[in-house]
């Protein structure tokens, strides 16, 4: 939360919270299911987030991206209180991830086997399974870039860690998804 | 100078076709196609990038480019999309709607 207040009535509290909050909620009980991977927990985690918002407000200044501010919160109540919760066990150990960033090479990336037209073959099942193999770091950018839309700037706001990070993230988390798409795509007869 | 840098930029696309092991400008060109893929591009790297990948029908970084967006695309239109369910919309205004 910034550190500057505005200072808003209960009816100005109300409207910020009507025009510039619940207009995305849906995006936002999206992300929640795709990163808890349970319905409840979901729910759960979209309420505390709402709830949170607005005993915040104050530290939200109008005009600027609500979004965003939305998703830093649930993003933080997800890693401080719902992670344990949730049955995603797997947490990423991001030296490793500097690590095989720095040592990757070109050859590495680019001799997948993947074709474009068996990518575009695929159904929504098969796209969501490899998603949700992904450990959960991983996917937060995939979901954070790929479907929400954001920038790498509001992506390092809202996951507090450098633009080069969340560059770094992104690419690894693709690599990691490509190839669970190539292993489906093999294992049922795409060649 | 520019056309020469740009050149020495895209050297082991055009030249190597993406096969030579340890290409200093593959980090580089790795970013940049990065940034296209996520339209993220300023217009400069827009250029650069068109300038040379667009007529560069057998490199690996074209076909890997090429790839990312079929992903994206899968991404963004695949992906069922819920609607929040209207009990917790309706939880969540009465809730805030209560006197602190």
């Amino acid at each position: 939360m910034e550190d500057v207040k505005s200072s808003y009535s209960e009816e100005q509290k109300h409207r910020i919270f009507e025009s510039e909050f619940l207009p995305h909620i849906d995006a936002m009980y999206n992300f929640a299911f795709r990163i808890t991977n349970d319905e409840d927990l979901a729910k759960d985690l979209l309420q505390d987030t709402f709830y949170k918002s607005f005993r915040f407000i104050e530290s939200f200044h109008t005009g600027t991206n609500a979004k965003a501010w939305l998703f830093r919160i649930l993003k933080n109540s997800f890693i401080n209180e719902f992670r344990k919760k949730s049955k995603e066990p797997s947490m990423v150990d991001y030296q490793d991830v500097e690590t095989y960033y720095s040592h990757e090479n070109v050859n590495e990336i680019i001799s997948s086997d993947l074709k474009v037209e068996v990518l575009q073959g695929m159904i929504g099942d098969e796209v969501s399974n490899a998603l949700n193999a992904l450990a959960v770091d991983f996917r937060i950018v995939i979901i954070l870039c790929d479907i929400e839309g954001f920038t790498y700037e509001e992506m390092s706001k809202i996951l507090d860690i450098p633009i080069g990070t969340v560059r770094s993230r992104l690419h690894r988390a693709r690599n990691l998804l490509r190839e669970k798409l190539r292993v489906y795509a093999k294992s049922v007869g795409f060649k | 100078m520019k056309e020469k840098k740009t050149q020495n930029f895209w050297e082991c696309c055009m030249v190597h076709k993406c096969e030579k092991p340890g290409c200093d400008n593959y980090e580089a060109r790795r970013d940049l196609i990065q940034k296209i893929i996520d339209g993220q591009a300023n217009p400069e790297e827009q250029k650069m990038y068109s300038e040379v990948i667009e007529h560069c029908l057998n490199c690996k970084c074209r076909e890997y480019c090429e790839q990312e967006l079929a992903i994206k695309n899968l991404l963004q239109t695949k992906l069922d999309r819920k609607r929040v369910p209207l009990d917790i919309l309706e939880k969540i205004k009465s809730e805030i709607s209560k006197p602190i």
